[in-house]
């Protein structure tokens, strides 16, 4: 039986800090409309998401003082109420809503209070701006931890949405936003798109499928849309290690797995690492600690329903060690991979029959 | 006037009546019996060529595709089988040897104490073969956040 070929078409942009790739298979799109049709709506569509992506920067990035999230931790941090509602945007309560929802489901380990942490460590700027050489951090406040269970939400009747963050709480949403993002874009292409393409959309690595509303996510014919993504191998954390050369000649993939909805993440400490007083850390902070996790996980990908849903288990993955992430993700029945420290890799049963490739 | 005698009349015929009524229901009895006889053989006829149809389907299908066909050669028909222990001889013991061909012509060859026949590889001829899946293609590669 032979079958069209996919058509995809490729939009490549930088935003939020990371490189974003989204793919649309355009397999149905072409038999209905001309190229230069195609064209217009593909310019069109590529300047609605710029124009989106640029929008939630603004919302929630950490390194722009203006952006809503660093006003709302200044407010927060100058207010001498312990109970003031700030009106927020739809975006930044949703996010926030979700990163809090999974504050009780991870014990605690995963949660957006660790600002002050991340800068006491000397994380305070973009990573790509930051210098590989040492910077110079302060010692972590040990302030104790600040329970983001204490968040309070609202939405009035005029529809404005609000919260109520425990005094001195900073917040920083950049482990959720990008999965977030990821799934959004892909919902806004497949579902209120005119064209409710199938699409991906890579959000540096974070990566959610767009599945149309109307199909059920099947191709015109009538086969589920299956995308390949290859699961990266994670850099190595000891450029001195005598089983370097070997690890580096397995070439740079693990696996490849199919997805045909949902979303799938990756959290390591091989990347966004810096030296601070002749010591390696990394963005993954341990909320007991307050300091960068020290764990036998280099590198945990997870596949789950959403984005920020993998984003979340992937980096609770790499916080509670292997040998009982792999566990933990058998008992919930979730599709993870793990590759530890020594170069070992692991998966859940579920990984083993989602994976169409290995290395 | 001559008055009919009523009881005579009715005495008279009574018997008469009788004989024929039983004889009427010996011969429906009779018919009944016959009647699901017929039936019965009928249905049973009927069962048997179903159930004769049915076993030929599925034998059918097994050797539709790829029949195999079992030609056993006794490397030598001249030797006779030595059944004392004494004279055992290791190179007797050995099974004699199947030639298996296939109506493909190719020659299959096992040994006689080999000759069971995975069924499982015969049934995988009646599977369905698989609905060919949608090509996947490797677009993206996830990693740490970059």
């Amino acid at each position: 039986m032979n079958q069209p070929p996919l058509l995809i078409e490729t939009l490549a942009l930088k935003a939020m800090g990371c490189h974003i790739q989204v793919h649309l298979d355009m397999t149905a799109i072409k038999s209905s409309y001309s190229d230069i049709q195609i064209e217009q709506q593909l310019i069109q569509l590529k300047h609605d998401i710029e124009e989106t992506l640029s929008n939630w920067e603004q919302i929630f990035s950490r390194f722009k003082d203006r952006s809503e999230l660093m006003c709302l931790n200044r407010l927060n941090q100058c207010s001498e109420s312990n109970s003031q509602w700030f009106t927020v945007s739809a975006e930044l309560f949703e996010v926030l809503k979700l990163a809090v929802s999974f504050i009780d489901k991870t014990q605690g380990l995963v949660t957006p209070t660790l600002l002050q942490a991340l800068c006491d460590l000397g994380y305070s700027q973009s990573f790509e701006t930051l210098t590989t050489v040492s910077i110079r951090g302060q010692s972590s406040s040990g302030e104790p931890l600040q329970h983001a269970r204490d968040i309070e939400f609202r939405v009035l009747a005029d529809g404005s949405h609000q919260l109520k963050l425990p005094r001195g709480m900073s917040l920083d949403l950049n482990g959720y936003v990008k999965g977030w993002a990821a799934t959004k874009l892909a919902e806004q292409i497949s579902w209120q798109h005119p064209w409710q393409m199938p699409c991906l959309v890579d959000m540096g690595g974070d990566i959610a499928v767009g599945v149309p509303k109307d199909n059920s996510g099947k191709s015109p014919n009538n086969q589920p849309n299956n995308w390949g993504v290859a699961i990266a191998r994670p850099n190595a954390l000891n450029t001195e290690d005598e089983k370097l050369s070997e690890y580096q000649s397995l070439g740079i993939d693990l696996a490849v797995v199919a997805l045909d909805k949902g979303g799938i993440a990756t959290s390591g400490q091989d990347y966004r690492r810096w030296k601070c007083h002749d010591q390696w850390r990394h963005h993954l902070i341990h909320p007991q600690t307050q300091q960068s996790a020290i764990s036998d996980v280099l590198s945990a990908t997870v596949i789950a329903d959403s984005t920020l849903e993998a984003e979340v288990w992937a980096k609770y993955c790499l916080l509670v060690g292997a040998s009982e992430a792999i566990s933990w993700l058998n008992q919930n029945n979730l599709a993870g991979l793990i590759v530890d420290t020594s170069y070992q890799v692991v998966t859940s049963h579920k990984m083993t029959s989602t994976m169409i490739a290995t290395s | 006037m001559t008055k009919t005698p009523r009881l005579a009349k009715t005495v008279g015929n009574k018997p008469i009546k009788r004989t024929t009524k039983q004889t009427a229901k010996k011969a429906e009895s009779y018919l009944g019996v016959k009647t699901a006889i017929l039936m019965l053989s009928i249905i049973g006829t009927m069962g048997g060529w179903l159930m004769l149809l049915n076993q030929e389907a599925s034998s059918a299908q097994v050797t539709d595709q790829s029949t195999v066909s079992f030609e056993q050669v006794v490397i030598d028909n001249n030797v006779v089988t030595d059944t004392n222990l004494a004279n055992w001889d290791e190179e007797m013991a050995k099974p004699m040897t199947v030639s298996m061909t296939t109506t493909a012509g190719e020659s299959l060859t096992s040994n006689a104490s080999n000759q069971n026949i995975d069924i499982s590889q015969l049934r995988q001829v009646n599977e369905a073969a698989p609905v060919p899946s949608a090509p996947v293609r490797v677009v993206a590669r996830t990693q740490s956040s970059r």
